[in-house]
């Protein structure tokens, strides 16, 4: 169900209503009902694989905790829980999400063998966010291996914590020491203020999505499915909004769910925080996608570079360099492993890879950036040098969207050959091809550059929502309902699939 | 009670009303009918007119076409008295107006033809799975109709057809209830009263201005008006080589023999040219077909797999009439009696050569 149809909006005027309505003692289950409705509206099957899956992970979870608190620091059983949870998911995401990808490229190798030898597809059903789902599984399993949770865990409360319908689609990939406490206890009544900070952030939400990613969408997809089609100047004006329209798109996802876990009474994690407005590589990938990135650097980057690569690479390389050959390490495998978590197809691993590259080149250029900027004359606060750092880092970004949009790696190729070498094409597109110059684009530029206007005064400190609340009430009002009017008007209501939803 | 909370719970209980009424009107005939706008509906029989889907989709007034509707004729045979098996997807639920695919082949073939699609789509998605739930009997030997449209015939060729898994996982499918989808209380919502005035204005408004069309149906032409599924355009920008026509033609040649040694079936494949493979020069001069179809039909012929060349076929016989409507993805009446006929010589061939052989 996309958050930002009609479907969505017929689920939570019954769902949220009758939350509220029925006895505190129901909401648990009322709210259970919203999130397997939410879950089974595509497909029933779904909740099938998806409830096996949840039956598993408690189970092995419920020996673990028992493990854990049995006052043995190190005992084997709790290492051998710890290990059968990782491999359980890890081995089940694999079989259902990377069956194609892995069985054509086994092809590929036993084409060249021998031709007339080829494996079958097993062509599962994949359970809808699986990838959300694995990971929340897995960051349960390392809070209670570490200690870090011991709060007694019920079965109900734990399917409540992994299948919470806001999330499960497509994150936040929220903790289970801040969302389980809340989960477990519903009792609260119905409070208008977050009843308005919820829709608040659903209309946000919908502005990204509706009035900026999906009205990108419709312009650059033509152009980007069939990089051949179109000159390097279009690629380049395409690219440059895809990394809009990648942002909005899922930004706007993010909020709907942040706002939809409001009108329960729930607060889960924000997940962007203004990510083209960062300076460096590394502070985007704090800014962007926060509950992944922060999920990925936590149990797995900095056990990565502090703990096991240490004892690693004291064998590998000379002790001397130990703490940059540990972080290069930990980056690649970091990066990699965000990449092939996006998606299965090499692209991505190229996409994880660049990332990782750029990320290990201003780890090691740091020194002599600084000393750069120092022999310019620019200042530790010069508005100039954070445009030029702002401006380099979108475009590294942008570069690096190319290979995580394009179809494969030759459109990929394709595409940055002809923004790189031939700007002007001859190509005489026809109508159904979308040009630059077009009224439509022309109103997409200046919307998203408002919109960025607005990112900006935020960056800069200024507080537009406190602004908005400190307004009398009459004028408040009238900005929401202009609001909504605009989105309505303006927004692209179709039926196109948020991107994230799709990992 | 405070009165602020009387306030609040009266406020919730009118939410959830609307909600309920919403999602009880998509699941009750009665309710259904209420609001709704006949002509926008498939499952209405109220009107003698229908909207192409791409209409539907698009809601502007310039590509409004009224097709005719007299009500459909549906065959009810039997598995094991038909003389042939059909499954395919949305082309075998069409025209809009007239026979189906499948009644109208019986009525010029004269044979007996039990067809899948009427009852679910899935079928032409994964036929071995479709015929391990039927389990008919295997000794008298009957043809097997299986169509597809052009844009996903690699992709279900390479990874659908012949699945194993789906035997298993298909049966499961039924589990799911319609009763929990709520796409069908949005689509009433799309089609009542309620959203029509909004809907088409906005609609019309951004065309008249941006020239805009919602993406999936976003590609169009003006002379004639004509709209064009976004998938389509896209599947023209592929250049399926000899490997990507080997992998299609191997997978059916595979399917071929299984449904021969495990069902006795003969199968007929029948691939659907994309609207934009036939009528893409309206959109764009330079448009050259990516000559899929007749590749393709070249490679199953050396394999053995009866086939024939439906886009030559409708390319060069449309006798400047269109075939296909011109708000919709699919084809009319005329472009359907041109594939049934030919469907038809192939079943005869297929029937010679089967007696032959005994």
């Amino acid at each position: 169900m996309v958050f930002s149809s009609l479907s969505f909006l017929i689920f939570i005027m019954v769902f949220f209503p009758l939350f509220f309505l029925s006895g505190k003692r129901l909401r648990p289950a009322v709210l259970m009902s919203a999130s397997l409705f939410f879950y089974m509206h595509v497909r029933t099957f779904y909740i099938i694989v998806t409830i096996i899956w949840i039956f598993v992970n408690y189970f092995i979870l419920f020996r673990l905790y028992a493990a854990v608190n049995s006052g043995c620091v190190n005992s084997r059983r709790k290492k051998f829980y710890f290990a059968a949870g990782l491999c359980f998911n890890i081995l089940a995401l694999i079989v259902f999400k990377y069956d194609y990808f892995l069985t054509d490229n086994a092809n590929a190798l036993l084409h060249a063998i021998k031709p007339s030898i080829s494996l079958p597809y097993v062509n599962l059903l994949v359970p809808l966010g699986i990838s959300f789902i694995t990971f929340k599984s897995i960051s349960f399993l390392i809070e209670v291996y570490n200690g870090n949770y011991k709060n007694k865990i019920g079965l109900f409360n734990y399917s409540q914590y992994i299948l919470f319908f806001p999330g499960v689609l497509a994150g936040p990939i929220d903790r289970p020491a801040k969302l389980m406490p809340q989960l477990e206890n519903l009792n609260r009544d119905f409070d208008s203020a977050d009843f308005r900070k919820g829709l608040g952030f659903i209309l946000m939400g919908l502005f990204q999505k509706a009035v900026i990613a999906d009205r990108i969408s419709l312009l650059i997809s033509g152009g980007l499915n069939n990089p051949r089609n179109s000159t390097g100047a279009e690629l380049l004006l395409f690219v440059l909004l895809y990394s809009v329209q990648i942002y909005c798109d899922f930004a706007g996802y993010s909020n709907m769910a942040i706002g939809a876990a409001k009108l329960f009474g729930i607060d889960i994690m924000q997940n962007f925080d203004r990510p083209y407005f960062a300076k460096s590589i590394s502070e985007f990938w704090r800014k962007w996608h926060i509950s992944l990135s922060s999920w990925l650097r936590d149990y797995l980057f900095l056990p990565l570079a502090f703990r096991y690569t240490r004892k690693f690479t004291e064998k590998s390389f000379s002790v001397k360099n130990i703490d940059r050959y540990s972080y290069v390490i930990a980056v690649l495998v970091t990066m990699l492993i965000a990449g092939v978590w996006h998606g299965a197809g090499w692209t991505f691993i190229v996409w994880g890879l660049l990332l990782a590259f750029y990320m290990i080149f201003g780890f090691y250029t740091k020194k002599i950036r600084r000393r750069i900027f120092k022999k310019i004359g620019f200042g530790q606060n010069s508005p100039l040098k954070s445009f030029i750092q702002i401006s380099v880092n979108f475009i590294l970004i942008t570069f690096a969207w190319i290979f995580f949009r394009a179809q494969d790696l030759s459109s990929a190729l394709i595409t940055i050959r002809k923004i790189l070498y031939i700007p002007f094409g001859n190509y005489s597109p026809g109508a159904e091809h979308q040009t630059i110059f077009s009224f439509e684009m022309i109103i997409a530029i200046v919307l998203v550059l408002a919109y960025f206007t607005i990112e900006y005064l935020q960056y800069s400190g200024r507080e537009i929502n406190k602004s908005i609340n400190s307004m009398p009430a009459v004028l408040r009002y009238s900005f929401y309902f202009f609001a909504v009017c605009f989105i309505l008007i303006a927004g692209y209501f179709s039926t196109i699939q948020f991107i994230y939803a799709q990992f | 009670m405070r009165s602020s909370d009387t306030i609040k719970k009266i406020l919730l209980t009118l939410i959830l009303a609307a909600g309920i009424f919403a999602t009880l009107s998509s699941k009750t005939y009665y309710l259904w009918n209420l609001l709704i706008i006949p002509e926008l509906d498939y499952n209405s029989f109220e009107k003698s007119v229908r909207y192409g889907d791409l209409y539907r989709m698009s809601r502007v007034t310039a590509f409004k076409e009224d097709i005719p509707y007299p009500p459909p004729e549906l065959i009810y045979n039997s598995v094991d008295e038909s003389d042939i098996i059909s499954a395919g997807d949305s082309f075998f639920l069409l025209p809009i107006n007239g026979l189906k695919f499948a009644a109208a082949l019986e009525k010029y073939s004269g044979k007996k033809i039990y067809d899948a699609t009427q009852f679910d789509v899935e079928y032409g998605k994964r036929p071995a799975a479709m015929l391990t739930i039927k389990g008919f009997n295997r000794d008298k030997e009957k043809i097997f109709i299986l169509e597809c449209v052009e844009r996903y015939s690699h992709e279900r060729a390479k990874t659908k057809y012949l699945a194993s898994v789906n035997e298993v996982v298909f049966k499961y499918l039924y589990l799911d209830a319609n009763i929990l989808s709520l796409s069908s209380a949005e689509e009433w919502l799309q089609r009542s009263v309620i959203l029509r005035t909004p809907l088409e204005f906005k609609a019309d408004a951004y065309f008249k201005f941006f020239r805009r069309l919602p993406e999936i149906s976003s590609i169009y032409t003006l002379n004639p008006p004509m709209l064009f599924y976004n998938e389509d355009r896209d599947y023209a920008g592929i250049k399926p080589d000899s490997v990507y026509i080997e992998e299609t033609a191997n997978s059916l040649k595979k399917l071929s023999v299984l449904l021969k040694e495990k069902y006795n079936l003969v199968l007929l494949y029948v691939v659907i040219p994309n609207k934009y493979s036939l009528y893409g020069e309206y959109v764009n001069p330079d448009f050259k077909y990516n000559n899929y179809i007749p590749a393709l039909t070249e490679s199953l012929r050396s394999k053995g797999v009866h086939t024939f060349d439906t886009y030559t076929l409708l390319k060069e016989n449309s006798n400047n009439e269109l075939l296909y409507y011109r708000s919709d993805t699919h084809f009319n009446e005329k472009g359907r009696d041109l594939l049934v006929k030919e469907c038809a010589n192939m079943i005869s061939l297929i029937s010679g050569e089967s007696e032959k052989s005994k």
